[in-house]
């Protein structure tokens, strides 16, 4: 009855009339090719950029090098090659060998230098994304439950406050109380839950924005539903009303920006991991992006596409059991 | 509108809060793990143990060899591994691996006696075999495996050849008689175990394959992050001026790379760190006051400056270059961005080197003189600016801040405003650091006019490597007397000869303005006031052997 007064939402095709199977099976490829061109065009804009690692080193007036001396190593990672010729290279050693290749900066397997980053910086993340829907979620049960001249149009503030404020900023100031100030966490040590969650706060706080404007949005508009009319008149409970009609009906757009939101963490995990001193991945590509290391880059962006396409393909695949209609439409 | 102004009020309350609350919790909350000044219990015999942790600004992805070139991979480079030779604190060569050497009359053959006592840190001892593989990696490289040969080993090398256990002889092409000085002055010379410098760069790249003979090994790594040092319990071949025998004081050293400089510095103070590289000048001050001691050394030859090309637009008129060096106010810098420890320079080389010269007076800053010097170089017009103008052109120089040195940009953005004192005008342009070395190359067909360095140079040779034509060309297209008298330097039987060209050499670029020179440039660090015995060699390289914790 209520469902009938609901706006159209904006879902995906394949989710509302696809085979499960046959959904995954075209998203999968579809992360395939996605992840591909990644692989293709992040070699080809880093290619045709000017510089490289090795002349970015050798070069060095300091260090004396002739021509013909920096030239023999440019011949060895065929840097003296056409682009073409060099994107054909690493496709070959990619299919072929399955061969990422070696890390011009640190003469590493490109595979050992992101797996050094991926685990910390899927730690960071995977709590960061936590406590983002967290404080999401206080600012909207503030917004709630909060008169406007009492507190709830601050916290509707928040956000903004939030996008504003520089990631690095935030992680200083983090640092000079908690670190250097308290001494609750070692800015030397990253070991323990401290040395974890602080990071996180840093990394969460400027993502937590969107996902509490739309959050707040999505409550507003429920509330403002019909069903939610017919509901007070009945004299449901104000608690009842939030966890039983506004928060699942809110919960769709909420799970899609968080989704979306997965892709910032990356960027933002760079600024973190190089303030708190943190491995990761998000400083393999600062470091990688800095001397142009198109081996690591190259693996590094692709992967990064792969977690984005995987993450949206899971959220897609949630849909139907966080909304029955959903169901109802699949069954159709 | 009420609205609006509830929001503001309380926003700006909510800041108040927020704020207070930092500044309370930061203000009772200034406990220091490590208590600064007098803490240290005064001079205490050194005690073996402990651990420390010391930041560096960078570290590194990768550890092979031939990617030491960094002054920060090279401050942990060396405690792991070490040198045929050093250079000590008074600039003198001195021995280590290496006991002693002769060279023959025309300095195409060296001989070194070798140490038998020392082993690496995978057993193998120390022997010619490993010596001459390490030196001739240094000298030819190897193509195959992607590694350049050692920039500052003399294009010249032919071989080294084992002539009996403990000892090797190094043959040349070409007369080179401060070879052995390369050995001990050049970041990533360290006599590494066969089984190390054997492997493909990209195992040679782990360190944890890494063996050297120094006094502490590779525990643990992270790229970029953090290397783990752990003391070696059978080292036993400290160098002469050390002052104890045995392993190392402390047993372990946790390397972290924290680059943010304040960051460094409020982990010293906090009693997070023990040792930090790279203090901020403004901070050298408060961290000593703090009982915190700054361990500052000033290499042989590391001055901050700017080469003039004298192939470059207006770089070719000596009176114009002559001009750019009067106007320039170093002691003005030196008051504006550091502290009593900087020193202006008074010639391309600092103090500390032992064939430096003082030649500030031929380049003193003298605006008045500046001024003489631009209008008799025909630069009499002036454009709307201010700046000078001739047949149509602007008196312009064209820079770009060096990508390695944080205050370069303010320094240089302060020599903007004392040139344009006199007309000049300077333009700071910016380059990613990728491009950095290929943009202001000298050979460029239109050759960036000013290029920024702070190079140390151990011994004379340097200055042909980087000035002559045939190798660095700095200048662009110097004088032939400045070639033959580099020349000279490089084919010096003597180190006294080898210096007395060298000072011709400087006297002949400040005379002909090739150079300006601003600022002595150390390399300073920063330890905890109970971190003792802290000091560096001559070039310098961090030396902890002998440091220890007063705890």
């Amino acid at each position: 009855m209520a469902t009938a007064t609901l706006p159209p939402r904006r879902l995906r095709p394949a989710v509302r009339g696809a085979h499960p199977l046959r959904y995954v099976v075209a998203r999968v490829g579809q992360a395939v090719v996605t992840a591909f061109l990644a692989y293709v065009l992040v070699f080809v804009i880093v290619t045709v950029l000017p510089g490289n690692p090795v002349e970015a080193s050798l070069r060095s007036p300091e260090l004396g090098y002739t021509d013909a001396e920096i030239d023999e190593l440019l011949g060895y990672y065929h840097l003296d090659r056409p682009v073409w010729v060099q994107l054909w290279y690493a496709l070959r050693r990619l299919v072929l060998h399955n061969d990422w290749g070696i890390s011009l900066a640190a003469g590493r397997p490109v595979v050992d230098v992101i797996a050094d980053g991926v685990p910390a910086t899927l730690q960071l993340a995977s709590v960061a994304v936590v406590l983002a829907a967290l404080i999401a979620l206080v600012i909207a049960l503030g917004v709630f439950h909060l008169p406007a001249d009492q507190g709830g149009d601050l916290l509707r503030s928040f956000p903004s406050l939030f996008l504003s404020l520089p990631n690095f900023l935030i992680g200083l100031v983090i640092i000079d109380v908690f670190a250097f100030g308290l001494g609750w966490f070692r800015i030397t040590d990253d070991h323990g839950w401290a040395a974890l969650v602080f990071p996180a706060i840093c990394l969460a706080i400027p993502v937590s924005a969107p996902i509490a404007q739309v959050l707040v949005t999505a409550l507003d508009g429920a509330r403002a539903e019909q069903y939610t009319t017919v509901a007070v008149a009945k004299g449901i409970g104000r608690r009842h009303l939030l966890v039983r009609h506004l928060l699942p009906n809110a919960a769709l757009p909420t799970l899609t920006i968080t989704a979306i939101v997965v892709g910032d963490l990356l960027g933002g995990s760079m600024i973190t991991e190089a303030v708190f001193g943190r491995p990761g991945l998000g400083s393999v590509i600062a470091a990688a992006a800095t001397v142009q290391d198109v081996p690591v880059l190259q693996a590094a962006v692709t992967l990064a596409a792969v977690i984005f396409l995987a993450i949206n393909l899971v959220v897609d695949l949630i849909y139907p059991y966080l909304d029955p209609r959903l169901r109802t439409q699949a069954a159709r | 509108m009420g609205l609006d102004f509830d929001r503001r009020r309380l926003l700006v309350l909510g800041a108040a809060v927020v704020g207070g609350g930092l500044l309370g919790t930061r203000i009772l909350s200034s406990r220091d793990e490590i208590a600064p000044a007098g803490a240290s219990g005064g001079g205490g015999a050194p005690r073996p143990g402990g651990e420390i942790y010391y930041l560096n600004a960078f570290l590194n992805a990768g550890w092979a060899p031939s990617q030491i070139g960094s002054w920060h991979a090279l401050q942990v480079w060396n405690l792991i591994g070490e040198y045929l030779f050093y250079v000590n604190l008074q600039n003198e060569l001195t021995g280590h691996l290496a006991t002693g050497y002769t060279a023959d009359d025309d300095f195409t053959r060296f001989t070194f006696a070798l140490r038998d006592d020392v082993t690496f840190s995978n057993g193998r001892k120390l022997d010619a075999e490993a010596v001459a593989l390490n030196l001739d990696l240094f000298g030819l490289g190897d193509e195959t495996r992607g590694i350049p040969k050692v920039a500052n080993i003399p294009p010249s090398y032919r071989r080294t050849v084992a002539t009996a256990e403990h000892e090797v002889v190094v043959e040349l092409d070409e007369p080179f008689p401060g070879f052995v000085w390369q050995l001990a002055g050049s970041s990533n010379v360290a006599i590494l175990a066969p089984e190390t410098i054997g492997l493909p760069l990209e195992q040679q790249s782990d360190l944890d394959n890494v063996h050297g003979t120094g006094p502490w090994v590779p525990e643990s790594w992270v790229a970029s992050k953090e290397v783990v040092l752990r003391r070696r319990e059978d080292y036993a071949w400290p160098r002469e001026e050390e002052l104890h025998e045995g392993p190392a004081y402390l047993e372990r050293i946790t390397v972290r790379q924290v680059d943010q400089d304040l960051l460094r510095v409020g982990a010293l103070e906090s009693g997070q760190a023990h040792l930090i590289h790279y203090t901020q000048p403004s901070a050298e001050d408060r961290l000593a006051a703090a009982g915190h001691t700054i361990v500052d050394t000033f290499a042989s030859g590391s001055v901050w400056c700017l080469h003039i090309r004298v192939n470059s637009r207006f770089g070719d008129d000596v009176r114009v270059r002559e001009a750019l060096n009067r106007a320039t106010d170093r002691q003005q810098v030196v008051d504006t961005f550091y502290n009593d420890r900087w020193k202006v320079a008074q010639s391309p080389v600092n103090r500390a080197t032992p064939w430096g010269l003082d030649l500030s007076e031929r380049f003193a800053h003298d605006r008045g003189r500046a001024d003489e010097l631009l209008d008799e170089a025909g630069w009499t017009g002036r454009d709307g600016d201010g700046y000078r103008v001739k047949d149509g052109r602007t008196l312009e120089f064209v820079v770009y801040p060096s990508v390695f040195i944080t205050t370069s940009r303010d320094a240089l953005t302060l020599l903007t405003q004392q040139w344009r004192s006199v007309g000049v005008k300077l333009t700071l342009r910016n380059v990613d650091y990728s491009n950095y070395n290929t943009t202001t190359l000298a050979n460029n067909p239109d050759p960036v006019q000013l290029y920024e360095i702070h190079w140390g140079a151990s011994h004379p040779a340097n200055l042909w490597r980087w000035w002559h034509s045939s190798q660095g060309n700095q200048f662009g297209a110097p004088a032939p007397e400045l070639d033959d008298l580099l020349e000279q330097i490089a084919q010096a039987r003597t180190e006294d000869e080898a210096y007395e060209h060298a000072r011709q050499a400087l006297t002949f670029v400040v005379d002909h303005h090739y150079f300006i020179p601003v600022h002595e440039f150390p390399q300073n660090f920063a330890a905890a006031a109970q971190l003792k015995g802290v000091t560096t060699d001559g070039y310098p390289k961090l030396r902890l052997y002998d440091a220890w914790l007063d705890v």
